[in-house]
């Protein structure tokens, strides 16, 4: 699985004011190292090859066209 | 006749058979396990609520229905403890957070009640990490439960009140949940055996956790007692939209099959990459040269996607966990600890896309495992690759999955997976072996680890040894030879 691009502490603040999270910046810097693992794995998980054992939906399978 | 002086380690079934014939009053007994809980529990924090008046009510009750005749059920007068997120009616649930400090459960979750009919006393709550999904603190709620095999270690969550209060001896056995290792991981630092069923085996009404990859499950000293824990717990309730129908096996009697013919398999490049601990590696290595010597074949299989299932799991857990705080989070920030704010909060960054794709995963991998398991009856591993919370939560290992690097691929799958001891390590940790097998075949889990129990004589090895190893320790102390 490949690895994306780490989550930012400025990324991260402004998509906690887009959700409507009142964070203090202790808590965002806390958050900073969980959240980037979690979307590594999140991303990792979009990148995989698992996708091409699912058979039967183009879309879900191939990424539609080629 | 007395309570025999160690009562608190008699099995299960031995003390309801004791019980039965009379040789002492549930009443006697319940008195001996609380004043055992209020002298050693104040060091190792394993009980978040102590239900004193219940439980002597319940035991009165109990010995009344001896007197009386009665027919009783398998569990009739034992003191069962379960982890603080099951609700029992007129008891506090509290999932060890500020939130719920004060909020009493109305009815029992069905797995309670189970219980109850079974015969058993819920003699009180167990510690947990907050909600399960926190790094634990001496700020908690109630602090973090020490290891009673190694009490300068913090017991491994979730279920670490669960894990610590059985192998102490502060009652017979407990249920915890399991939505990543929370059942198998304290099962194995404590020298347990642990089960997480098929998912919907047990049901989960009146249990807090994620819906999709949550299970309930019994842990407990020895196989025979989990045996019989499981079959009281399992049986389909409307009230689990996800409880299985399914017919239910007799458990306790598959315990007396071999081991002859049965695969096992070993998914040898997973165990390399996930860098276990040398020790637990070599008892690891051992327990399947147990295994073989007692008739399994051991096979190397190569299992595709489990880094997947991984990943998955833990995107549905943090999804599932955010939904479910996401009020509170923004209500109540404050009755949170720290941590448990922390780690709940993760998944308001995940997308809908992120958690469809995860629960998409269960379905690819468990097909893999299917094929897979036709091959091997059991996948084995070990339960964890390290022997201490902290070491699982090292930075390089978090990532690998920490802990539940082995553990979690079942949460997604729903597949069975059971905790057994293998050996203690150095510094006087049990270490634990994981077993995994085809959905409803709790079955085979339990007698293959029975076997196993029976060939490394766990429960007098385990005390010998750890008394050997203590007595040892004193003697380079005392003699500075060492």
């Amino acid at each position: 699985m490949s690895k994306p691009s780490a989550m930012t502490p400025e990324l991260l603040r402004e998509l906690a004011e887009l959700k409507g999270l009142d964070l203090s910046e202790e808590l965002l810097q806390k958050l900073q190292p969980l959240v980037t693992d979690l979307l590594v794995m999140a991303d990792c998980l979009k990148q995989s090859e698992i996708w091409k054992a699912e058979s039967g939906d183009p879309l879900l399978s191939e990424g539609g066209k080629q | 006749m007395a309570l025999p002086e160690d009562f608190h380690f008699l099995s299960v079934v031995e003390m309801a058979e004791r019980i039965r014939a009379r040789e002492f009053s549930c009443v006697e007994l319940m008195h001996g396990m609380l004043q055992r809980i209020r002298t050693v529990d104040p060091d190792l924090h394993s009980y978040i609520f102590l239900a004193v008046e219940e439980s002597l009510r319940a035991a009165e009750k109990a010995d009344a229905m001896l007197a009386a005749g009665e027919q009783v059920g398998p569990l009739h007068g034992i003191p069962i403890a379960v982890k603080d997120v099951i609700n029992a009616a007129g008891m506090p649930t509290t999932a060890n957070s500020r939130l719920l400090q004060h909020w009493v459960a109305k009815e029992d979750a069905t797995v309670i009640a189970r219980l109850k009919a079974a015969g058993a006393i819920i003699t009180g709550k167990l510690n947990l990490n907050e909600f399960a999904w926190s790094i634990p603190a001496e700020s908690d709620l109630t602090p973090p439960p020490r290891n009673p095999w190694n009490p300068a270690h913090a017991t491994i969550g979730s279920s670490s009140g669960s894990g610590a209060a059985v192998a102490a001896g502060l009652c017979f056995g407990s249920f915890g949940t399991d939505a990543g290792g929370s059942i198998r991981l304290p099962s194995a630092s404590c020298g347990l055996i642990g089960l997480k069923p098929t998912h919907g085996r047990i049901s989960r009404y009146g249990v807090m956790g994620c819906r999709t990859i949550m299970d309930v499950g019994p842990m407990a000293r020895n196989v025979v007692d989990t045996a019989l824990l499981l079959q009281v717990a399992v049986g389909h309730d409307a009230k689990d939209p996800d409880s299985l129908g399914d017919s239910i096996s007799d458990y306790s009697s598959a315990l007396a099959d071999g081991l002859r013919g049965l695969r096992l398999g070993v998914p040898w490049k997973e165990i390399e990459a996930a860098g276990v601990n040398p020790e637990m590696q070599a008892a690891f290595e051992a327990a399947l040269q147990g295994l073989e010597s007692l008739g399994a074949e051991i096979r190397t299989v190569k299992p595709k996607w489990l880094a997947e299932a991984r990943a998955a799991n833990f995107v549905a857990l943090n999804a599932e966990e955010y939904s479910a705080h996401e009020h509170s989070l923004c209500k109540h920030p404050d009755a949170y600890g720290l941590s448990a704010r922390t780690y709940l909060l993760q998944g308001a960054f995940l997308s809908s896309a992120d958690y469809l794709r995860a629960l998409r995963v269960r379905a690819i991998v468990s097909d893999e495992l299917d094929r897979l398991l036709e091959e091997v009856e059991i996948l084995i591993t070990p339960t964890s690759p390290f022997l201490t919370p902290d070491a699982a939560r090292e930075p390089s290992a978090h990532r690998r999955g920490g802990g539940a690097v082995f553990t979690a691929p079942f949460n997604l799958t729903g597949y069975p997976a059971l905790s057994m001891p293998c050996g203690v390590s150095s510094t006087g940790l049990p270490m634990g072996v994981q077993l995994a097998g085809r959905r409803l075949e709790e079955a085979r889990l339990l007698q293959t680890a029975a076997r196993f129990q029976e060939h490394i004589g766990w429960n007098r090895r385990a005390a010998i040894d750890f008394v050997r190893r203590r007595q040892d320790q004193s003697v380079c102390q005392e003699t500075s030879h060492c």
